[in-house]
C-alpha cells in the first residue's frame, strides 16, 4: 500500500474520530467544542495530500463509504443509536450509490485517456 | 436518540446548511491542487470546518449515523450535478443509477 493510500486511510480515521467527538462535546464548554473542528481541519489537510496522487473519484468513494460505515458503527457502539434493518439497507444503498456515482461521472482526465470515447 | 435537544425541523435546516458549506468547501479544496494554492485550500478548509459546526448543531436533533449519511450522500450528488451543469462533466447511466440509489437511501433513512 502506497504512502498516499495510507494518508487517505489516516484522513478517514481522523474524520470518524472527529465526527464521533462532535457528538460527545455537543453540550460541552465552547473551547472543548473547538477540538473536533481542529481534527476535521487536520483530516481535510491529509485528504488534500492524498489527492495529489489518488484520483478524486476513487478517493471520494472510499472516503464517504468508509466514513458512513465507521460513523454508523460509532453511533451504534458509543451512542446507542439503533441500527434497524431498514437503516442498514438504506446505508448500503447510499454506499452502493456513491460507488456507482463515482464510476459513472466522466472527468476531464478520463476523457483525455479516451475511456469515455 | 431518546431526548432530542432540538426540534427536527431546525435540525434539518442546520443539516442543509452543512451540506451547502461542505460542497463549497470541497470544491475549493479541489481547486487548491493538493494545497499548492494554499490560500484557496485554506478558505476551503475553513468552509469545511464551518460545515462541521453546522453538523454539530444538526445532531442535537437527529442520530449521528443518519445525519452523517445524509450529509455525505447529498453532498456527493450535488457535487456531481454541479460538475455536470457548470463544467460539462458527463454523467453516464450508471452514474444516474448511483444518484437514484443515494437519494432512495437518504429518503429511506429519513422517513422509515
Amino acid at each position: 500500500m502506497s504512502f498516499h493510500w495510507l494518508v487517505l486511510l489516516a484522513a478517514i480515521a481522523v474524520e470518524i474520530v472527529a465526527t464521533a467527538a462532535l457528538k460527545s462535546v455537543v453540550s460541552a464548554p465552547f473551547m472543548v467544542t473547538l477540538l473536533p473542528l481542529i481534527l476535521i481541519g487536520l483530516s481535510f489537510t491529509l485528504l488534500s495530500v492524498a489527492l495529489r496522487v489518488i484520483p478524486l473519484a476513487v478517493a471520494y468513494a472510499v472516503w464517504e463509504g468508509l466514513g458512513i460505515v465507521g460513523i454508523a458503527a460509532a453511533g451504534h457502539l458509543l451512542f446507542g443509536e439503533h441500527l434497524t434493518p431498514t437503516r442498514i439497507v438504506a446505508l448500503c444503498a447510499i454506499i452502493a450509490g456513491i460507488v456507482l456515482l463515482e464510476r459513472g461521472v466522466g472527468g476531464e482526465a478520463e476523457e483525455r485517456e479516451g475511456r469515455l470515447a | 436518540m431518546t431526548t432530542p435537544l432540538l426540534p427536527q425541523g431546525l435540525a434539518i435546516a442546520w443539516l442543509v446548511l452543512a451540506v451547502l458549506l461542505e460542497v463549497s468547501g470541497t470544491y475549493l479544496l479541489k481547486l487548491s491542487d493538493g494545497m499548492k494554492r494554499w490560500l484557496t485550500g485554506g478558505v476551503g478548509i475553513l468552509l469545511v470546518v464551518g460545515a462541521f459546526a453546522a453538523l454539530a448543531q444538526a445532531i442535537k436533533g437527529m442520530d449521528l449515523s443518519v445525519a452523517y449519511a445524509v450529509w455525505g450522500g447529498a453532498g456527493l450528488v450535488i457535487t456531481a450535478i454541479v460538475g455536470m451543469l457548470a463544467f460539462g462533466q458527463r454523467i453516464r447511466p450508471s452514474g444516474w443509477a448511483g444518484i437514484a440509489l443515494v437519494i432512495a437511501g437518504v429518503v429511506a433513512l429519513k422517513l422509515l
